[in-house]
């Protein structure tokens, strides 16, 4: 009996330790960064026109990627949670390979499809995206896609079919069960899983240099202004980019947390 | 207004097997069984959400094809009653109306006659149902479903998760609702009392199979199985053998054990055929000493010996030997009975094994 309240002393100090160890580990990677910004560091990076144009280019350039992302993974998630068919995991997994695969290989088979003949008509006559802007949109949106479409099938599956099935008996048809029923359910969700693509999307580096490069003051978001900083070994300013990249994730995380604990209720 | 003709199905392992049923108009019908004996899948099936392999089900005339049926008004309340919980009270009940859209004045005339019916009228101005009883939401539930005026109603263990006197209360309203709108009712439950207090007629069903279909007193007096007697407690079961048949008469005389007993003769038995004697506890009838003997009880009696009483809420389960029967007889009486009979004291009774409750199931 001894010998089994030893084991379970040893275990909880085991546990709670590597927590510590990890916990200390990250928030003495943070505090170092915030030591090592000077304080006039924020004012001269922030405030500058060139940050503003970078930061605005991230925000919309995200904002339309998660959107688009949204548009698609909504019914596709919609399906995944709800229907089964022939050749459901093969879909599947191709709708994982960007959460998987290294960006900057995205990046890469984007610019070769971009390159393809059919690819370079688009490109030509359509719409242009390698080097511009909307380079940046179709990068992001590669990336971004599959993790929406996987966290709204999640969503979707607790969300009991039972309600629409009630709501078609009551008279409505698919649309409208779909979405007086089954969107209202899952507004929480659709919310954090907006928020999630929207912070990947931020975030997102190796797609976006590869499909729009990263020229100063035309394509560069906030990840390719850190890789320019740190080329020019402007160390301030890169810093102050990735503190910024850091209390957006922690606000996302946050509010994503508030969110689902709603969801679930 | 149902009729289901020889359903098959299979999900994984489980198997719906020539599933017949057949429920008229107006009725209410109850579907009984144990947990797991694929009750929901049927209605399910039935109600269009899931596909049959084999077989024919109508409802209302309309053919049901693995798609929810568009062409005749049926409600479904499932188990777990899916009240929206983004919807308020009033929201939840009208949803059928607004989506019909009905007219504004007919939606608050039926909310209005509804919530009058099922007692709601105080807890409609809720904004979420989050914060009403089970059996508030329950009510909730039947009045969303009833709003649409369908033709059938469909309700999946509809008591299964109340407290038992509100269950009772609903029960009840359940009854008067059936009344008032002349609605058909197709019930699935595992309940006992459920089925036998509400259903005009009844199916009992076991691991994919349709065991028995009749109405409440049948299955008390009448079980067509051995699993049908022991699921509706049934308890006294014996082994038993036919002796004497005497058709004009409708009589017969059987072998129980060491005991011989008379009985009505109910179906073309012959004598030397093994059969399982069948009689219910409640039909088991203590003779009072100092009272003449009733014209129904003056056949197979016999001394009995109580071993053990149990109570129960209205009254006592008695366990009782007999001499020559291989196994303890249970007999239910009631507390009145009880008292009046001072069987809390004496151990030793006389008892009627009823010819006319006696029943057999061929061997």
């Amino acid at each position: 009996m001894n010998g089994r309240r030893a084991f379970n002393i040893s275990f909880s100090v085991f546990s709670w330790a590597i927590l510590g160890i990890l916990t200390a580990y990250i928030s003495v990677i943070v505090l170092t960064l915030l030591l090592r910004v000077e304080g006039s560091s924020y004012g001269d990076t922030l405030l500058s026109g060139r940050s503003f144009s970078t930061i605005r280019l991230s925000v919309i350039c995200a904002t339309i990627a998660s959107v688009l992302a949204l548009f698609f993974a909504l019914p596709i998630g919609y399906l995944l949670a709800r229907k089964s068919f022939r050749g459901k995991n093969l879909v599947d997994t191709l709708l994982d390979i960007p959460i998987i695969l290294s960006p900057v290989a995205m990046g890469t088979a984007l610019l070769v499809l971009l390159g393809s003949d059919p690819g370079r008509f688009f490109e030509d006559n359509i719409v242009s995206f390698t080097f511009a802007t909307r380079g940046i949109v179709l990068a992001q949106f590669s990336i971004v896609v599959a993790l929406a479409i996987r966290s709204l099938k999640a969503v979707f599956e607790q969300i009991d079919p039972r309600y629409e099935d009630v709501a078609y008996f009551l008279g409505c048809n698919r649309w409208q069960t779909f979405l007086t029923v089954s969107l209202p359910l899952a507004k929480s969700g659709i919310v954090a899983s907006f928020i999630l693509a929207w912070a990947r999307a931020i975030g997102e580096f190796g797609a976006t240099i590869t499909v729009a490069g990263a020229v100063r003051g035309k394509t560069e978001t906030i990840p390719s202004a850190i890789y320019l900083g740190l080329a020019d070994v402007d160390i301030q300013e890169t810093l102050v980019y990735v503190l910024l990249l850091i209390f957006v994730a922690v606000v996302v995380l946050m509010a994503v947390r508030l969110l689902t604990a709603r969801a679930v209720r | 207004m149902i009729k289901v003709t020889g359903a098959c199905a299979s999900f994984g392992s489980f198997k719906l097997d020539d599933v017949h049923l057949d429920v008229a108009e107006g009725e209410h019908f109850v579907l009984l069984g144990p947990s797991g004996a694929g009750k929901t899948l049927l209605t399910e099936i039935m109600l269009g959400l899931r596909r049959y392999s084999r077989g024919d089900i109508l409802v209302g005339g309309h053919r049901v094809r693995g798609e929810p049926l568009d062409s005749i008004t049926v409600s479904y309340v499932p188990q777990d009653l899916a009240v929206f919980p983004h919807l308020s009270v009033r929201d939840n009940i009208t949803f059928g109306g607004r989506v019909r859209r009905m007219d504004g004045g007919l939606v608050g005339s039926k909310l209005e006659e509804l919530s009058a019916l099922l007692n709601i009228g105080s807890i409609l101005d809720r904004r979420s149902p989050a914060t009403l009883s089970m059996g508030e939401k329950q009510r909730v539930a039947l009045a969303r479903a009833l709003f649409v005026e369908p033709r059938v109603l469909f309700l999946d263990e509809p008591f299964s998760s109340l407290d038992y006197y509100i269950k009772r209360q609903l029960m009840e309203k359940l009854r008067e609702i059936k009344d008032v709108l002349s609605v058909t009712i197709f019930q699935v439950t595992h309940d006992h009392e459920e089925a036998f207090m509400l259903a005009d007629r009844m199916a009992v069903m076991f691991d994919g199979r349709i065991a028995q279909v009749g109405t409440p007193s049948e299955f008390q007096t009448r079980p067509a199985t051995l699993e049908v007697a022991r699921f509706l407690l049934a308890q006294n079961i014996f082994e038993a053998e036919v002796e004497q048949v005497d058709p004009a008469a409708r009589t017969m005389l059987t072998r129980v054990g060491d005991l011989r007993l008379a009985a009505a003769a109910f179906d073309n038995f012959a004598p030397g055929q093994k059969v399982h004697a069948v009689i219910r506890p409640e039909e088991v009838h203590i003779i009072r000493p100092d009272r003449p003997l009733g014209p129904k009880v003056q056949e197979n009696l016999f001394e009995a010996r109580i071993q053990k009483r149990i109570r129960t809420p209205g009254g006592y389960v008695l366990i009782a030997r007999i001499d020559g029967l291989e196994r303890p007889v249970e007999i239910h009486v009631s507390n009145c009975a009880f008292d009046d009979m001072g069987l809390g004291t004496t151990s030793k009774v006389r008892v009627s094994l009823k010819a006319e409750s006696l029943w057999f199931i061929p061997r």
